[in-house]
């Protein structure tokens, strides 16, 4: 099996440092890449669960554009629609009446969903929830769970990130994951000043195992929140439509006040959306949010055909059963070699790492290995999968993980045996 | 009592013509200018009263001199009816 080379890429990226900061910024930046020349940076074309990068080299993408692609690119359905829409009317004055389609979709696709308003990315909609909820309780402080990703906005993001300053850390109190002690401690030190709790439905730290709910866990959160008129906020973003079509609340038995989701709504398309219970509905209507691009009706015609598609096809059960499938051969592949591939989360959004390797240089070099022939694995991220990726994507894959491995085996030796 | 035939409206642009702020002057109630943004929209020119406006490089000039007939009558729709001005 022959292993990539990337010689544009090279020249292109060194176009990119010229006139862009860092080259290539944010989640898609190279700087979590290792080893950086292992990987594309920049996709030239994608179809179905592949994408092309500017060499000519073809990837089964296990990022899924880190979670928007869920029924692969250039999907039909989706792509009919928006053409559909987009022969009408976009970014126009005025809203568009597929928005009133999308939000009845969503009322009576998830239970904790009385009605819905439309953004654009998640911190949009994550920002939205928090204002609500204070204005709903006249109170200022944030409950969040530590190592926690809901967006880049100050408040957000941990201290001593480049651009957060100690002030928009003032109302945020971080807590440990699955720590329900530590919510009691919080909202008895701070009776009556907290306005809202929020998480993902399980935990996704980036470089460390994703970590389900405990039994009970979100029983209690939501029992707490109740009993101290506290809104209890689920961001659903990188979770949702991959665990249940009703929402990732649903999944796991409990009813948030207010659920942000985004991702993989569109397949793609610029859309996210807060959805909400009855009680928080007038407050919805008047906090001030809104941008240039919020009404666009293409990324609206777009979820609309794509969440009726998917619920069709139950997609999160089809990504469920298949990257159970998947990730299984892939840990049994791995004790072949000698190789102890720990899988947490759930199977449509794993997190995977080579266990016993503190240094992560195994596991950085294994998901390399993949990666240089052609299945995109990148190492601290949790990785998705989509309703496209086809029992041959699975086998090839398969055999790519076995070249990997014994790669891998051929050149490190950092576990005892 | 004041007389129709003495009211003159004070159309005020602000900002650029490309993306310019309009309002009647002397309307301190606003709703003179609303009035007038209303009748041109409901003729089919889209006015909004307290926005600025804005217009593209598509604005025809078929477009402007239908403009130009709706504002006309939207002027005297609200002159008709309104007498908020001093003269």
């Amino acid at each position: 099996m022959s292993t990539y080379r990337y010689p544009k890429r090279q020249e292109l990226f060194r176009r990119a440092a010229g006139v862009i900061p860092g080259g290539i910024y944010g989640h898609f930046s190279p700087a979590t890449l290792v080893p950086p020349s292992a990987y594309p940076f920049f996709t030239a074309r994608a179809e179905g669960a592949r994408f092309w990068d500017v060499d000519g080299n073809t990837f089964i993408d296990y990022m899924c554009a880190y979670g928007p692609m869920v029924m692969g690119y250039g999907a039909p359905h989706v792509e009919e629609a928006a053409e559909a829409q987009r022969r009408l009317a976009d970014c126009t004055t005025g809203a568009a009446p597929v928005m009133v389609d999308l939000a009845e979709l969503l009322v009576d696709m998830m239970p904790a969903a009385d009605w819905a308003f439309f953004a654009k990315n998640g911190a949009d909609v994550v920002n939205f929830a928090i204002m609500i909820a204070r204005d709903a309780t006249g109170r200022d402080k944030i409950v969040m769970i530590e190592g926690a990703y809901h967006g880049t906005t100050g408040w957000m993001q941990g201290p001593g990130h480049h651009g957060v300053i100690e002030a928009d850390q003032h109302q945020v109190i971080r807590i440990p994951w699955n720590d329900v002690p530590a919510f009691e401690a919080v909202l008895d030190r701070h009776h009556g000043d907290v306005a809202a709790f929020i998480s993902t439905p399980y935990h996704i730290p980036a470089f460390a195992d994703s970590q389900m709910p405990a039994e009970g866990y979100w029983e209690k959160i939501q029992a707490l929140c109740r009993r101290h008129n506290v809104v209890l906020i689920v961001d659903d973003i990188r979770h949702g439509f991959r665990l249940d079509m009703a929402g990732s609340s649903a999944y796991f038995g409990f009813s948030p006040d207010l659920t942000c989701l985004g991702n993989a709504m569109a397949n793609g398309y610029p859309i996210s959306a807060l959805v909400g219970c009855e009680a928080l509905k007038s407050t919805a209507a008047r906090v001030f949010h809104t941008g240039s691009y919020w009404f666009q009706a293409v990324p609206m015609a777009a979820a609309k055909a794509n969440l009726v598609k998917m619920g069709e096809i139950n997609a999160p059960q089809v990504m469920l059963t298949r990257g159970a499938l998947l990730f299984d051969a892939m840990v049994n592949i791995a004790t072949t070699y000698g190789y102890d591939l720990k899988v947490s989360g759930v199977p449509s959004m794993p997190y995977l790492r080579i266990a016993d390797d503190e240094s992560l240089m195994l596991h950085q070099d294994w998901c390399a290995e993949g990666t240089r022939r052609g299945a995109y694995f990148t190492p601290h991220h949790n990785w998705f999968i989509s309703a496209a990726h086809t029992d041959a994507d699975i086998q090839q894959t398969l055999e790519i993980v076995d070249e990997a491995f014994k790669a891998i085996k051929g050149k490190n030796l950092p576990i005892e045996c | 009592m004041l007389k129709p035939d003495c009211v003159k409206y004070d159309l005020k642009v602000s900002g650029v013509p490309s993306m310019p702020y309009l309002r009647i002057a002397d309307d301190e109630s606003l709703m003179l200018h609303q009035d007038w943004c209303a009748e041109g929209t409901r003729r089919g020119a889209y006015f909004t009263p307290h926005h600025n406006w804005f217009i593209s490089a598509a604005h025809t000039d078929a477009d402007i001199q239908q403009t130009l007939e709706i504002v006309d009558e939207a002027f005297k729709a609200i002159k008709g009816k309104n007498l908020p001005i001093e003269c």
